[in-house]
C-alpha cells in the first residue's frame, strides 16, 4: 500500500511561481485524473514530484509513504516506487534501447538481471505493447514515432513496476487504436500492482478507458475543484471557463515565445536577388 | 621503411618500444583488405605510415592505441579510382597522442570515410587534411571525443576540394563531450572549396552532456554515475562497428565500457 502526499507545494521556475499551493494525496489503487488548462502547472507538479533540477520547491512538501521524497535524489525516487511516462521522451543518441532498459530494471534489482531472462522479458513486453522486437536494438527514442515513443514509455513502466505512476500526456501523439493498446497494458498493471496513478490529459476518450476514480482541476498553480469521474466528463463537455468563474481564479496563459530570426545566409540571399 | 600487401583480413601489432617507424602499405587494385593495427608498448613513439588504396579496391582499416607513452603518428593516403576506403582511430589510452592525417583523393569515384572516437585525460591532437583532385569522389570525416577531467582534445579538420574536382562531395562532422569545467576542447573546422557544382559542409559541436537526457535516464533508477557512462559510452561505442569480425567488436566494447568507467571515477 503505497500513498503519496503533497502537501502545500511551492514550487518556482527561474524565479517565477508555478505552483501556489497544491494539496494532493494519492494512495494504492487510486486513479488521480489531474486536469487543467495548458501552461496552469500540471506537468510543473509531475516533473517535481520525478526531481526535475529545474524546479524549484520554495515550500511545502511532497512524501512517500512518510519518507521525504524531497531529500530523494532522482534515481532514488525511481527506485522508492515513482514513475513519470513523459510528454515528450528525451531521444539519446547511441544508447540502445535494450541497454537503456537493462540498465533500468538492473537499478531496481540486488542482482543484475540475467542476459536470457532480460531478452525473454523485453520480447514479451514488446509483444504486449504491439511493438516490434528490432525497436529493442534501435537508439533510445531516436527516430522513433510520436506513438512509439508513448508506447516506449509504457515498456519502462511494465518493467520497473513502480507503486506510484504519473501519465503526463501519454495519449497525445497515439491514434484510436494506439490509445486502446496503452489503456489496455495500463489497466492490466494496475489491476497486477494496484499502483496508485495520476493522469495528465485532455481528452474523455483516454479517460473513458481508465476511468479516473478522482479528478482535480488545476488553473493558475492551484487544484481549484476536486470531483469524481463525472468531473473529468463534464470538463471534456464544457471546458474549464465555468470553473474560472465559479472559484474566481483567472486561467494562466501559455506562454507563446517569440519567434527569433537569424536572418538570412549569404547563399540564399544571393539566390533571392531579381 | 617496411612495406606490406594488404588483402583480406590481417591483424598486426606494432611495439613502441621496437618498431620501424616507418610503414607503406599498398591495397592492390580489385582487392579487398580489412586491416586492425593495435599500438602497443610503453616508449614515446612517432610512425610514419602512406597507405596506397589502387583502383577499385576496398579498405577497412581500424587502429587501436595502447601504447602507454606518447605517440604521434603522421598518415598519408592516396586514393585511386573507384576505391573505398574506410580509416578508424580508437584513441581510448591515456597517453597523449598526435595524429596528422593527409586524406589526398587523386581519381575519380573515390570513396573516403575517416571515423575517431577518443577518450582524452591526457592531450589528444587531431590534424586532418582532406583533399579532393578529382571530380565525383566523396570523403565524410566523422570525430566523435570525450574529453575527461584535466584533458584537452584539440581537432583540426580541414577539407579542401581543388580545381577540377566537378560533383565531389565533402562533409565533416566533429563533436566533443567535456566532462567537467576542467575539460578543454577545441574544433576549428575548415572548408577551402575551389570549384562549382560540388557538395561541401561541416558540423562541429562541444558541450557537457545534456541535463534533460541525464534526468530522463535517471527517472528510471539508473544513478548519475551511470548514466553519464552510458552517454559517453554510447557516444564512442559506433567506432566498433568498422571492422566486421565479432571478437575484435567484442574486445574493443568491452574496451570502452572498461575505459569510460575507470574515467568517470576519476
Amino acid at each position: 500500500m503505497a500513498t503519496l502526499e503533497i502537501k502545500d507545494l511551492h514550487v518556482s521556475i527561474d524565479g517565477k511561481e508555478i505552483l501556489k499551493g497544491v494539496n494532493l494525496t494519492v494512495k494504492s489503487g487510486e486513479i488521480h485524473a489531474l486536469m487543467g488548462p495548458n501552461g496552469n502547472g500540471k506537468s510543473t507538479l509531475l516533473m517535481t514530484i520525478m526531481g526535475h533540477p529545474r524546479y524549484e520547491v520554495t515550500q511545502g512538501s511532497i512524501t512517500l509513504d512518510g519518507q521525504d521524497v524531497l531529500e530523494m535524489s532522482v534515481d532514488e525516487r525511481s527506485k522508492a516506487g515513482l514513475f513519470i511516462a513523459m510528454q515528450y521522451p528525451q531521444e539519446v543518441p547511441g544508447v540502445t534501447n535494450s541497454d537503456f532498459l537493462k540498465a533500468a530494471v538492473n537499478a531496481h534489482r540486488e542482482e543484475p538481471i540475467k542476459l536470457f531472462d532480460f531478452i525473454r522479458l523485453l520480447d514479451k513486453t514488446l509483444a504486449e505493447v504491439q511493438m516490434d522486437s528490432s525497436v529493442a536494438h534501435r537508439f533510445l527514442n531516436e527516430g522513433f514515432s510520436g506513438g512509439e515513443k508513448k508506447r516506449n514509455e509504457i515498456i519502462q513502466m511494465k518493467l520497473l513496476k513502480p507503486s506510484i505512476t504519473m501519465l503526463d500526456e501519454l495519449d497525445s501523439g497515439l491514434d484510436v487504436d494506439a490509445i486502446k493498446v496503452v489503456s489496455d497494458n495500463i489497466l492490466e498493471q494496475f489491476k497486477e500492482t494496484n499502483m496508485g496513478m495520476i493522469i495528465v490529459s485532455h481528452y474523455d476518450r483516454f479517460y473513458g478507458y481508465i476511468e479516473p476514480t478522482h479528478t482535480h482541476v488545476m488553473i493558475d498553480g492551484q487544484i481549484v475543484m476536486e470531483g469524481d469521474y463525472e468531473l473529468t466528463k463534464k470538463i471534456d463537455a464544457q471546458g474549464y471557463e465555468w470553473i474560472a468563474r465559479e472559484k474566481n481564479v483567472a486561467i494562466t496563459e501559455k506562454e507563446v515565445k517569440p519567434t527569433v530570426s537569424l536572418g538570412s545566409c549569404a547563399a540564399n540571399m544571393g539566390s533571392n536577388k531579381q | 621503411m617496411k612495406e606490406l600487401t594488404l588483402t583480406g583480413f590481417q591483424e598486426f601489432i606494432i611495439n613502441s618500444a621496437s618498431t620501424e617507424g616507418e610503414y607503406r602499405l599498398h591495397v592492390p587494385a580489385n582487392e579487398s583488405a580489412s586491416v586492425v593495427v593495435t599500438l602497443e608498448g610503453n616508449k614515446e613513439v612517432e610512425i610514419d605510415i602512406k597507405i596506397i588504396v589502387e583502383e577499385n579496391a576496398q579498405l577497412r582499416l581500424l587502429t587501436i592505441n595502447h601504447n602507454e607513452d606518447k605517440s604521434i603518428l603522421n598518415e598519408e593516403f592516396e586514393l585511386f579510382a573507384d576505391s573505398s576506403t574506410t580509416i578508424a582511430h580508437a584513441e581510448l589510452n591515456k597517453a597523449q597522442t598526435t595524429i596528422n592525417s593527409v586524406h589526398k583523393i587523386l581519381q575519380q569515384g573515390a570513396n573516403l570515410q575517416v571515423n575517431t572516437a577518443s577518450l582524452t585525460t591526457t592531450q589528444k591532437n587531431f590534424y586532418q587534411d582532406t583533399f579532393h583532385y578529382a571530380g565525383n569522389s566523396k570523403a565524410h570525416v566523422n570525430n566523435y571525443g570525450v574529453v575527461l577531467a584535466n584533458g584537452i582534445c584539440d581537432m583540426v579538420v580541414r577539407s579542401t576540394i581543388e580545381k577540377g574536382s566537378h560533383g565531389a562531395a565533402t562533409h565533416q562532422s566533429s563533436r566533443l563531450l567535456t566532462y567537467d569545467k576542467t575539460s578543454i576542447g577545441k574544433i576549428l573546422p575548415v572548408l577551402y572549396i575551389y570549384d562549382n557544382d560540388v557538395q561541401a559542409s561541416h558540423a562541429a559541436s562541444l558541450g557537457q552532456p545534456d541535463d534533460e537526457q541525464l534526468y530522463y535516464l535517471e527517472t528510471r533508477g539508473i544513478s548519475h554515475q551511470e548514466a553519464l557512462q552510458l552517454l559517453i559510452t554510447g557516444y564512442l561505442l559506433p567506432i566498433t562497428r568498422i571492422i566486421d569480425d565479432e571478437k575484435i567488436v567484442e574486445a574493443l566494447t568491452l574496451e570502452i565500457e572498461t575505459k569510460v568507467a575507470e574515467g568517470c571515477s576519476m
